[in-house]
């Protein structure tokens, strides 16, 4: 039942639509539709029900993270960053701090190292059962949805417990992370991976052995292999095409050299391929958590002293620090002017790839009921795409 | 108590609060520069004002004054007041010369309350022994606070 | 597609049997995670109102504001944070960073009201249900923003320093200095309690940044005697820093001290500001002591002439002659007043006031008058024998010592008293090689020395006898007679008399201990020479103090002669140098809005 790929028109031959000839539709989708995955709205231009053109529009969710930073200290930043994805902040504060400690010539402790480690796979874990919610309900299948957005609430409670915070951990602090697992939370790390992982086999049966979702999946939102390079895509949507690239494994940071793990490569990236690789990337997260847990040292501090954050100031020097997040490659560009607030930083989300251009160029031909089925199998965020 | 008693007891008081005053007049005659006669006008001040309140009493007829001494702070039994003041006298000499006086007067006024032979004479030494001990008491604090500070 | 597709998604009714994940809110409670970032809760007693909270808030939620029953004082500003929650982010970063640790959250995360304009409050203040939650977000044990550990003082050790009266501090290096000037948060509680308001937190930074003519530029702004202050300052900053209220206070004398020290004096002019032009006028200032020269390097700055009467043969009065040179070596001492003589200040010295010229004369002859002369009558014991020729007083045994003289204490000395004076006095005589006891009426802790003092002089070898009451002195039998003494004091216990005073020392009867000594060194405390002053002069005294007003003026000047101001130890109740500096500094700006100078 693979669709044809005859949507793939490459951007230079898209013609533009007659409005005024009466045969089009123009329709706005979002920014207030569950579907879009966050504010943002897609201009869909239809004839009959099928879409022939689209132009993204983003702009709803701008609050000038990168400029707010220049103006605040170092560390007054660190509650800021989490902010600009809000279902995975935890990355940003990875970056964030790791940026930093770059540049400012600090080692963290190698507790720090696990426990952000941790940190990191528990929101992958997190993040992915939010997404497998809004990929099942975008084609009706609400309870799935159910299911996941409470098992996504135990790997909160998880958080909870460790940072104090649900939704914005502000864990990973410049210099390490704000504090030691408490007594007894890696008991209750194993459990909620037990019960996650169990739900995740129901999952598995129910949705991915499902007539309805397969057959408006497959074929949905089909990426080529050539596209990965062209169009800078990363992540699982990249992966699911054939490129076996994972940050976690090609720059080696924090305690991923150690863990035991192998990036997963799919064959065919439509909503069908991406969403068994993300399924098989929660089983992965959740395997990654065990051995974290097994290897953390017990003792040891979790941060580095740093100067006073009143008056931190770093030495001029810029730096580029990426992490694999669960949409790709994540990262932020800090430039130092010696002073004690950035001169500079840029976030890259790879949402902006995903959610614009991309999106823009597989829409086209796609049916207006399968839209929001498709822009959920590219897991955007629309916060990182502006920043 | 008979008028005649209590009058008596008053008129000593009184004299003695006089000669208080005579005294501090005898050291100002010493001074030889305006902090010392400053320092003795306003203590000669406080014992006028002392006379002032027992001849009140005795044209009144009744003692108002409490019968409860102040703590003794243990500093006027170990000064030393062999020495007299002289015209180069510090805020020490005049100090230690006032606490000297309160507790001469004190004493007596225990002296007399302990030889009284009428119980509400005894009452009224007894008062004017505590009201002693109060003044004492007040120019020991100063003392304390002004004079033997880091001691 | 196979069959299973269709079948297996009805594999969902299963949970149709399975107990709910919901939780059915309000019957079951769903308290916080212990560590919950919550609702704040403040120890309103413990915080000290410095508003780090305030700084490190990214997001403008905290303002420091006053409430009612606290005022301000010293180490604490009386005000403290309100939160507001419709800008609060819940980071925490207040919490984490607080120096006092006054600040924590509860687990409390639902709060509901119909008015939104309570959600702004003043943690421990205005009362909540979560206050005193023992749960809630607490900083990590080993978890801290701010460093707690002051950079350790390179100093000689004990038994190194007894043996000479080389200086003992030796000073921050550019690294140390500049992390332990990392550790301020620059809430300028201590400007509040700094009896000159010097702009500590400025200087401080001007360390972080390096720019010492810039930190040396502040310092001269309040205080021309860095130097000195900077090793000799009593430091009432350090006890009111927010720092030190839950961990060391900032060296903040040893930063005003590495400041100067990094500057050579033929540097001063160029980063100091230049005087203002003459006005013509003339002021003559009595004594040459911190104070007095404090209040003519500020009417110099404001072009006043300026004469100072010095009695001594040197300028610099309790600093030079009070103070050993181990803990203030000379050499740093006349760097302070060599640039204040610099600026053309003259200083007359071996001229007494009152024995060589007329307090009345200089009425005459200058514009205003400014009087400075401190303490310098010990007093006596004042028990029998006091008049004993081993009986010496401390302030004359100090300035002895810095004359050069010999001292002949003996091997055998009792220093009485508790004071800083005692403590120098014990010090002095311990490097002459004395064996010294310190005797003291009250206990360790009733000392008004300096802690740090006081521990020095028991490391050096003092042995320090407390609740000791002077009872008399005695010629010492075998030998000489006046060549050495008995000291006889009664062994105290401290009874508290009064509730709220504090406790008085009670004699232990029968407890009468003696000792013989070389030397006693009476160093109970120390009183003004007002006989220079005359009624004439129209300069008030009470209880041997002059009455000065706000502006440090004691007499408005009659048609006797100028206006007359004082200053400094016999004026003030803290009788210390930075004091005296700050009296100085008033008083110059006094006589300028006097004399009507531009400053005015």
């Amino acid at each position: 039942m693979r669709r044809e790929k005859q949507h793939a028109v490459p951007p230079a031959e898209r013609a533009t639509p007659d409005l005024d000839s009466g045969k089009y539709l123009v329709m706005w989708q979002g920014p207030q539709h569950p579907g879009i995955t966050g504010n943002m709205s897609l201009r869909l231009v239809a004839e009959g029900d099928t879409v022939v053109d689209c132009e993204t529009h983003v702009g709803y969710l701008h609050r000038g993270f990168e400029k707010l930073m220049e103006r605040r200290l170092y560390m007054q930043n660190f509650p800021l960053v989490c902010r600009i994805a809000v279902p995975e902040p935890d990355f940003n504060e990875y970056c964030y701090a790791a940026a930093l400690e770059e540049l400012a010539g600090v080692v963290i402790p190698e507790k720090a190292v696990w426990l952000r480690t941790l940190s990191l796979e528990m929101i992958r874990l997190a993040s992915f059962l939010m997404w497998i919610g809004g990929q099942a309900g975008a084609f009706g299948h609400g309870t799935i949805a159910q299911w996941s957005v409470t098992m996504r609430d135990y790997v909160l409670d998880l958080f909870e417990e460790l940072t104090g915070g649900r939704i914005y951990h502000m864990y990973i602090i410049p210099g390490g992370v704000r504090g030691d697992v408490p007594a007894g939370f890696w008991k209750r790390v194993l459990a909620t991976m037990d019960v996650v992982e169990k739900n995740l086999d129901d999952i598995e049966l129910v949705m991915f052995h499902n007539a309805v979702f397969k057959a408006r999946a497959e074929g949905l939102g089909y990426i080529p292999r050539d596209w990965v390079d062209q169009y800078g895509i990363t992540g699982p949507n990249a992966r699911a095409a054939g490129a076996g690239r994972d940050l976690r494994k090609d720059s080696g940071y924090l305690a991923y050299p150690r863990l035991s793990f192998e990036p997963l490569v799919g064959t065919e990236s439509d909503a069908y391929g991406r969403a068994r690789l993300r399924l098989g990337e929660m089983y992965q997260a959740i395997d990654l958590i065990r051995q974290i847990v097994d290897r953390t040292p017990a003792n040891g501090p979790f941060r580095e002293k740093l100067p006073n954050p009143l008056h931190w100031k770093i030495p001029a020097g810029e730096t580029y620090v990426a992490a694999e997040c669960t949409r790709g490659e994540y990262g932020f560009y800090v430039v130092s002017d010696g002073s004690d607030k950035p001169r500079r930083v840029a976030v890259r989300g790879p949402s902006y790839t995903h959610a614009v251009s991309v999106m823009e160029r597989l829409v086209r031909g796609v049916n207006i009921a399968d839209v929001a089925g498709l822009m959920v199998s590219l897991h955007t965020y629309p916060p990182e795409i502006e920043r | 108590m008979d008028a005649s008693t209590f009058a008596a007891a008053l008129d000593l008081a009184l004299g003695r609060e006089k000669a208080a005053v005579a005294f501090y007049r005898e050291l100002t005659a010493m001074a030889s520069f305006a902090a010392q006669r400053a320092t003795l006008a306003e203590f000669m001040a406080m014992e006028e004002g002392h006379v002032a309140m027992i001849s009140g009493m005795r044209s009144r007829g009744g003692v108002s004054l409490s019968p409860t001494a102040a703590v003794d702070l243990g500093l006027a039994a170990g000064l030393d007041a062999e020495e007299e003041p002289t015209a180069g006298m510090t805020f020490q000499d005049i100090l230690v010369a006032a606490i000297k006086k309160e507790e001469r007067s004190g004493d007596l006024y225990g002296r007399l309350e302990a030889a009284a032979a009428d119980p509400e004479a005894s009452a009224v030494f007894h008062r004017l022994a505590a009201e002693e001990s109060r003044h004492r008491r007040y120019f020991e604090e100063l003392y304390e606070s002004e004079i033997a500070k880091d001691n | 597609m196979d069959l299973k597709d269709f079948i297996a998604p009805f594999a969902v009714w299963k949970r149709a049997f399975e107990k709910p994940f919901t939780v059915r809110k309000p019957i079951d409670e769903r308290p916080g995670a212990p560590r919950y970032r919550g609702f704040h809760m403040n120890d309103a007693d413990a915080c000290v109102g410095c508003g780090t909270c305030e700084a490190i808030c990214m997001n403008k939620a905290i303002d420091m504001v006053p409430v009612a029953g606290r005022d301000p004082e010293d180490g604490d500003s009386g005000l403290r944070p309100r939160v507001d929650y419709g800008r609060c982010c819940w980071c925490a970063l207040c919490v984490d960073i607080c120096p006092s640790g006054s600040l924590s959250m509860s687990n409390e995360y639902v709060w509901i009201d119909k008015d939104p304009d309570v959600f702004r409050y003043v943690p421990g203040v205005e009362s909540k249900p979560w206050d005193g939650s023992p749960l809630g977000y607490r900083r990590a044990d080993g978890y801290r923003l701010l460093d707690e550990d002051r950079v350790p003082m390179p100093e000689t050790g004990p038994a190194e320093a007894v043996a000479s009266f080389l200086e003992l501090v030796k000073g921050y290096s550019r690294a140390q200095a500049e992390k332990e000037a990392d550790r301020c948060v620059s809430c300028g509680l201590c400007i509040a309690s700094c009896p000159a308001h010097m702009d500590i937190p400025g200087y401080i930074k001007a360390v972080r940044d390096g720019d010492m003519e810039e930190g040396l530029r502040l310092l001269y702004d309040t205080n021309p005697f860095p130097e000195a202050c900077g090793r000799v300052c009593t430091h009432l900053c350090e006890d009111a820093c927010s720092i030190g209220s839950a961990g060391d206070p900032v060296a903040i004398r040893w930063l005003k001290r590495y400041i100067a020290d990094q500057v050579e004096l033929s540097d001063y002019a160029k980063a100091l500001p230049r005087a203002a032009a003459p006005t013509g006028r003339k002021v003559a200032i009595v004594g040459a002591g911190p104070g007095g020269l404090s209040a003519a390097y500020y009417l110099a700055m404001l072009g006043y002439g300026v004469t100072v009467f010095e009695k001594d043969e040197a300028a610099g009065g309790m600093l030079r002659f009070g103070i050993p040179e181990y803990r203030l070596p000379y050499p740093a001492l006349d760097k302070d007043i060599g640039y204040i003589e610099s600026l053309g200040v003259g200083i007359s010295r071996g001229v007494s006031i009152g024995k060589d010229i007329p307090l009345a004369k200089l009425r005459k002859d200058y514009d205003a008058v400014y009087l400075s002369t401190g303490l310098p009558l010990a007093y006596r014991l004042e028990v029998p024998g006091d008049g004993h020729p081993r009986v010496l007083d401390g302030v004359a045994v100090l300035a002895a010592a810095t004359r050069g003289e010999e001292l002949g204490l003996g091997g055998r000395v009792a220093v009485i008293g508790g004071g800083n004076v005692a403590m120098d006095a014990a010090r002095t005589a311990l490097r002459h090689g004395a064996r010294v006891d310190i005797l003291y009426r009250r206990r360790e802790e009733d000392m008004p020395a300096d802690a740090e003092e006081i521990r020095e002089a028991k490391a050096e070898g003092a042995r320090l006898v407390e609740k000791a009451i002077p009872l008399e002195v005695r010629d010492a039998e075998g030998a000489p007679a006046g060549k050495a003494a008995v000291f006889v004091w009664n062994e105290a216990a401290m009874v508290q008399k009064e509730a709220g005073k504090r406790p008085v020392p009670e004699p232990i009867p029968g407890a009468v201990r003696e000792e013989r000594y070389d030397s006693i060194i009476a160093a109970i405390g120390q009183g003004p020479d007002l006989s220079y002053v005359a009624e004439a002069d129209g300069v008030p005294t009470r209880r041997f103090k002059p009455v000065v007003d706000a502006d440090g003026m004691a007499s408005s000047g009659q048609a006797g002669g100028a206006a007359v101001f004082a200053g400094g130890d016999f004026v003030n109740d803290r009788k210390d140098a930075i004091s005296a500096i700050a009296d100085g500094h008033r008083a110059a700006l006094g006589i300028d809005r006097l004399l009507g100078g531009k400053g005015a």
